[in-house]
């Protein structure tokens, strides 16, 4: 566990972060606040406020903790392509304007216009979510 | 050594737990009833056996919340193969 956070953020998951912004095309800038939190510069010009958490599902209880805890951060990003959440975490996120992604799906939404409405598809073009995940 | 488990969570361990020797900390998934304990507050209401938890184990504690609902739309329990924590057994 991470001595800088109670939301047992390692090191290496944060890096992991910050290496893969700096390798996207559509990242200008960003500047790391309260260990877990990014203000992220997109080549449009607006700032992405994401806090990153490593919980292998997150929940609905988590994204509300986040919330009081983080009230300025519009993503919550759970670290690692293997991590997801859960159908209600992700419809409170649609409902309260966040988004909720898990690492490869973040770095995928940085390329669409409004990035917190960004879902994979399959091959038929349906939405799919990491519900399942790993 | 007294855990203090709201009433209506189930508890479960789950990741390294199941398969390391040696841990650097302790996976935890909590279910529990939102009617009993409502989302918002539901770390809140764990908080306390969270540090009991760590206090025993000399661990810290990962803890993961998740409605009966949320478990089973993420099939949690069955991919990670997390096992129910029985603490009369255990302490």
């Amino acid at each position: 566990m991470s001595e800088f956070n109670n939301w047992g953020v390692s090191y290496s998951v944060i890096s992991f972060f910050e290496r893969a912004l700096r390798g996207h095309s559509k990242v200008v800038s960003f500047r790391r606040v309260h260990d877990i939190q990014f203000l992220i510069e997109h080549v449009d010009g607006t700032i992405l406020n994401v806090l990153l958490v490593n919980e292998y599902s997150l929940g609905l209880a988590a994204i509300l903790r986040a919330g009081d805890e983080f009230p300025d951060a519009e993503y919550v990003v759970t670290g690692g392509n293997w991590n997801g959440y859960t159908p209600e975490a992700k419809d409170y996120g649609r409902e309260n304007d966040r988004g909720i992604f898990n690492t490869g799906e973040f770095f995928g939404a940085l390329n669409w216009t409004n990035p917190k409405r960004y879902y994979q598809k399959d091959r038929d073009g349906n939405p799919i979510y990491a519900y399942k995940s790993a | 050594m007294r855990i203090r488990v709201p009433s209506s969570s189930r508890l479960y361990i789950f990741g390294s737990a199941l398969t390391s020797a040696s841990l650097n900390d302790l996976d935890v998934l909590a279910i529990y009833d939102p009617i009993a304990c409502p989302p918002r507050i539901a770390y809140q209401e764990h908080r306390d056996m969270v540090f009991e938890l760590e206090q025993y184990y000399g661990l810290p504690v990962h803890l993961t919340l998740l409605t009966r609902s949320e478990e089973v739309g993420t099939d949690f329990i069955k991919r990670t193969g997390a096992i129910e924590f029985d603490l009369g057994k255990v302490l």
